[in-house]
């Protein structure tokens, strides 16, 4: 395929045949390849790395980063798709097929010698009456931070990604997540949430913990594991020995000289230690209270052992996010020093214990006062399902995320697609003359998502169209249900689309499409690699 | 676990970023896996130290299990580039049958190549017989002995690589910084929470050690990465081997390539070791293995045997470098950490740059030294030219030249010295005084180096002797043969030649000795100024095409190679 690039001395109309054609079976491979992954029945892909990484997966984005494309086309196609999900997070394939069913449709007129500067600027009219419609079509009636409407919502786009079972476990999880940390007319910050995995048991035992979980554990064996009615005090002060500047050497004559200035040192660091033991002591004035102190920089082993011996739970190296999201969950303020150390620069929280699995520590922080944030916990036997869950909690976040901040949903099943296509239809009549063809290619491209969904589903996919067709002609908003086959009402079911996926989809997808068609060759730019100044091929 | 008798422990994290530094990494990790021998000297119980650079998987609940370490490494590469080495760090060992099955991997209707991973084609860890020495492989992962932790395991999707294959030259610097700061929170994602973590596991973290590559887009990645450390870590030593690989096209003299290994070169030292104290280094060695710098590349490379220029064969002269030249502080003697190792090398924040020379004395006669009993006791011979000009000792680094002239005396500098074969006839008893007696050929050395030194110049500020016995021996299956070719340049004759001939014919030991010269000279001022130079003319006569510089970074640029070049001038 390839090869044709370099092909040269060919007459100019038969290259521009073939350069569409090789842009057209481009769009049509990628497209065959993502097809059968769509939909909650669509099958799944395995990805098989150099060193025998596998990876388990039908979320369009995934595959597309970790494939390896060289076709410089579906390379382009990928990259659109990939933009598509950087976006909205989600409709990657969605946006692919269309894609490349475009190409499809079109390649059929282009067959019968239509120039395809009229498929394209049918597929212009078309793109603008369609997304015109989808303002039309779309339901605002709803109250989107209603729990039952997001809990559709993600289970729609979960189900596309996992087990059934699995998803619908996860989608409380998800929902309760963003109810939690949303604060009315604040923009939602997705990094409240964070996401944790642990290798463990069985999958199913994902939960959602009112507080955080931090990565890392303590490092002294005489340390508390598990405390009650704990003081949080969150610092990024540097517990650690160190020298001051990187050339600054210490003159000593011999080493005891050596050994009393380290020392020297090391008393300063001491000092800021006893400042946080008195604080322990002010504050923890019965025995039932307790101290953590959580650390962004060091903690050198012989400030743990003094903390230890205090009895604090001492933790160093928490990541930075983590210091802003334990602040928020447990109240108190981030020291960044400790001179002006008091009781309230302290955070509470009512259970904090380390959990050691394996190589792996990890601390819980449950029980705060306001959790604007939480943690998703990821339990699964293998990487590879974990890799799984987590590709698909983050679309799942996304999507009702997009949804809240939409303040409206589109019913989903290839609702909106058989919906649009009858538009389209009306709208070609109006028009006169050859657009109508590009026109009409769009339409039917459009209904390439509930042909694919009911041919994944294992129904045929023209008997569901017409099907589909049919009921909507009687004026119900219908869906494909792909339990069994038949057309169903997407709203009561509750299978929704997230607005700002379609929108996105139908909005890129026709420019690259009608760019491709527009290509006339493919000319190998540059000199190659390496600055050779031969041409590849004549070497 | 003991908190109380590690006081003096220090911990460093290895950073590689770049394919061919990686190949120097993996040859690196190979040698620290070879070489644990126990001291002979009392009470320690190493000669190198191996905590340091590896780390556990013990913590206090489990420590009756499996023990295993893993190099404590940070290594960035591009994923295509990892071979067969998979996301835990494990090599996976191919047999026949499943390389087989690889090609049944690809689909998708007319796009065939969509689905297709490359994969290495790893040495067979036991078997030492087969001799690797003249092979080349494609992946670092391929003749790696030690296993990694995947945790440090960076890899850099191909696609993050915003720029099609198809571009007219190679990748520059400015590529890689576009693409680690444009996707900065993808980026960062990757690597900031391993890294914190495994910082989170070190009680007494010295330093970072970098393995840096100056080809390509390399460059701009450490700059981002190395930014990144700086800012976050910001008390901790930072040192840093930058190296480009061996380049056929620059072999040739192509033009355009030499142009842009300029222009890495340059913007890399400007961004990561410029004068002015601000650097993201405070340490930075220059290291290649080929002569790019005059106008016709002479076809002699500086690294390789006479036949073998693989990345394979000059990563591994480099790492075996390097592994010697780092002895001051990771060898188990002397309590000295990096920082003392970096403090001690650069006296001032405004000359960070050293120069690494480096030789595996094969036949030490020739170096010039004897140690032997005669009638009047010990009378050792000294070589007449001070190590810094002997011809014998190797230049890593670019454009550093053998001269003796009246300022030639290096500033600082530290002599590292790995077996004690450097003398080859001497007696059984004088061997065992050696052995034993770590001081011996330090102060043999000292006696040297003052002698020789001596009407060059001023007094050297810093000196330091390390020598360690163990020597580096390595199995054949996954190191080549290092040898010194600068025996063979110094007197081209038929003779001498038909001397290498039959060398080859016969199966050249393995030197296991490595002297090895860091120095912190005015001897790198040439280098400077011709990437200046070099840099200069680049953009103003706009040979790079893909090049777009604004007026000001360009000045910029221009000022700091200007600063760092007249700081080695004094």
């Amino acid at each position: 395929m390839l090869s044709m690039i370099k092909q040269q001395g060919a007459a100019a109309d038969s290259r521009r045949g073939q350069a569409l054609l090789l842009n057209i079976s481009a769009g049509k491979g990628l497209q065959n390849v993502l097809k059968t992954n769509l939909g909650p029945r669509g099958t799944l892909k395995m990805l098989v790395g150099g060193g025998g990484d596998i990876k388990l997966t039908k979320d369009g984005k995934v595959l597309l980063h970790e494939m390896q494309i060289q076709h410089p086309t579906a390379a382009l196609i990928a990259r659109t798709a990939t933009a598509q999900d950087d976006i909205t997070g989600d409709g990657t394939t969605t946006n692919v097929i269309t894609i490349g069913e475009l190409l499809k449709q079109s390649e059929r007129y282009l067959q019968e010698n239509i120039h395809p500067r009229i498929i394209a600027e049918g597929f212009e009219l078309a793109k603008d009456r369609c997304l015109a419609f989808l303002e039309e079509f779309k339901q605002s009636s709803h109250d989107t931070l209603d729990r039952e409407l997001l809990i559709s919502i993600a289970k729609t786009s979960l189900r596309t990604k996992l087990p059934a079972e699995l998803a619908d476990q996860l989608t409380e999880q998800v929902v309760d997540a963003l109810l939690l940390i949303h604060k009315p007319e604040q923009p939602l910050d997705l990094f409240m949430v964070e996401i944790m995995t642990m290798q463990h048991r069985t999958d199913g035992h994902s939960s959602l913990i009112k507080g955080l979980v931090l990565d890392h554990g303590t490092r002294h064996p005489d340390m508390p594991k598990k405390l009650t009615n704990c003081f949080i005090l969150t610092c990024n002060v540097s517990l650690e020995y160190e020298k001051t500047e990187v050339n600054a050497n210490f003159l000593y004559k011999d080493h005891e000289t050596r050994s009393r200035m380290i020392d020297g040192e090391h008393k300063l660091v001491a000092a800021k230690c006893r400042q946080i033991i008195e604080l322990k002591n002010h504050v923890c004035d019965t025995p039932d209270k307790n101290f953590v102190v959580i650390n962004q920089k060091g903690i050198d082993p012989i400030c743990l052992d003094m903390l230890a011996k205090a009895g604090i739970m001492g933790l160093r190296r928490a990541k930075r996010r983590n210091m802003e999201r334990l602040t928020l969950a447990c109240g108190g303020t981030a020291m960044n020093s400790l001179e002006d150390l008091s009781p309230d620069c302290l955070g509470h929280a009512d259970l904090v214990y380390e959990q050691t699995l394996g190589e792996e520590k990890y601390t819980f922080v449950e029980g705060v006062k306001n959790p604007f944030s939480c943690t998703v916990l990821i339990k699964g036997p293998t990487k590879h399902q974990i890799e799984q869950i987590k590709d698909a909690l983050r679309d799942g976040l996304r999507a009702v995320k997009n949804t809240i901040e939409d303040k409206c949903v589109v019913p989903g099943g290839g609702a909106f697609q058989i919906a649009a296509y009858a538009d389209l239809m009306k709208f070609k009549e109006t028009i006169t003359g050859r657009t109508k063809l590009g026109i009409q290619a769009f339409a039917d491209a459009l209904l390439v998502v509930p042909k694919t969904l009911a041919q994944n589903s294992g129904f045929d996919p023209m008997d569901t169209i017409i099907k589909l067709q049919e009921e909507y002609a009687k004026g119900h908003i219908v869906g494909l249900d792909i339990e069994s086959g038949e057309p169903m009402d997407p709203v009561s079911e509750g299978i929704f689309d997230q607005y700002s996926v379609l929108k996105q989809v139908y909005r890129s997808s026709p420019i690259i499409a009608s760019q491709l068609l527009l290509i006339d060759e493919i000319i190998k730019a540059g000199k190659g690699m390496r600055g050779s100044s031969v041409p590849e091929g004549q070497e | 676990m003991n908190y109380s008798n590690n006081e003096d422990k220090q911990e460093l994290i290895t950073i590689q970023i770049g394919n061919f530094s990686n190949f120097i990494g993996a040859h690196f990790w190979n040698i620290q896996e070879e070489n644990y021998q126990y001291s002979k000297k009392e009470q320690l119980q190493y000669e190198i130290e191996p905590e340091m650079l590896f780390r556990s998987n013990v913590n206090s609940e489990t420590l009756d299990k499996d023990i295993k370490y893993t190099p404590r490494i940070l290594l960035f590469d591009f994923k295509s580039n990892f071979g067969s080495m998979n996301g835990d760090g494990k090599v996976i060992r191919q047999t026949s049958k499943n390389i087989e099955n690889n090609d049944l991997l690809s689909g998708g209707d007319g796009v065939n190549t969509i689905i297709k991973q490359s994969t290495g084609k790893p040495i067979d860890r036991e078997n030492t017989s087969i001799d690797n020495s003249n092979v080349d492989f494609e992946y670092w992962s391929d003749y790696l002995n030690v296993d990694y932790n995947g945790r440090g395991l960076i890899a850099i999707p191909d696609s993050l690589l915003n720029i099609g294959s198809q571009v007219s030259g190679g990748l520059i610097y400015d590529d890689g910084f576009d693409m680690f700061e444009s996707n900065y929170e993808y980026v960062a994602d990757l690597y900031q929470d391993n890294l914190r973590r495994m910082i989170e596991e070190c009680d007494n973290l010295s330093g970072f050690q970098c393995l840096i590559d100056t080809d390509g887009i390399w460059g701009g990645v450490s700059t981002s990465v190395l930014s990144h450390i700086q800012d976050e870590y910001s008390s901790k030593v930072i040192s840093t081997f930058a190296s480009t690989e061996y380049n056929t096209q620059i072999e040739l003299a192509n033009e355009e390539s030499i142009d842009e290994r300029v222009y890495n070169s340059s913007k890399t030292i400007q961004s990561i070791a410029p004068s002015n104290g601000t650097g993201l280094t405070d340490l930075f060695v220059p290291l290649s293995c080929q002569r790019w710098w005059s106008q016709q590349p002479t076809t002699k490379g500086i690294l390789g045997n006479f036949i073998n220029k693989t990345k394979y064969q000059t990563s591994a002269e480099i790492a075996a470098s390097i592994d010697t030249a780092t002895l001051y502080y990771r060898s188990n003697y002397r309590s000295q950490t990096l920082a003392s190792f970096v403090s001690h090398l650069t006296s001032s924040p405004s000359r960070k740059l050293c120069v690494l020379s480096t030789s595996f004395p094969n036949r030490l006669e020739d170096f010039g030294f004897t140690y032997s009993s005669s009638l009047y006791g010990r009378e050792p011979t000294f070589p007449k030219q001070p190590l810094y000009s002997h011809p014998l000792m190797n230049y890593l680094s670019p454009r550093v030249q053998h001269t003796t002239t009246a300022q030639s005396n290096p500033l600082t500098e530290i002599i590292s010295l790995r077996g004690i074969d450097i003398f080859k006839s001497i007696d059984e008893n004088d061997r065992l005084e050696l052995q034993n007696n770590y001081e011996k050929i330090s102060s043999l050395f000292k006696i040297y180096l003052s002698n020789s030194y001596n009407g060059h110049g001023r007094s050297v500020l810093n000196r330091s002797i390390v020598n360690i016995v163990q020597p580096l021996t390595m199995k054949k299956n996954h190191f080549p043969i290092l040898s010194n070719k600068f025996k063979n340049i110094n007197n081209i004759d038929n003779n001498n030649n038909n001397n290498i001939n039959q060398e080859k014919q016969e199966s050249i030991e393995n030197p296991n000795t490595i002297l090895t010269h860091l120095q912190n000279t005015n001897l790198i001022h040439p280098f400077i100024q011709y990437l200046n130079q070099g840099y200069k003319q680049i953009v103003q006569s706009k040979r790079m095409k893909r090049l777009t510089i604004d007026q000001d970074s360009f000045v910029e640029t221009i000022e700091i190679l200007n600063y760092l070049s007249d700081s080695y001038l004094e």
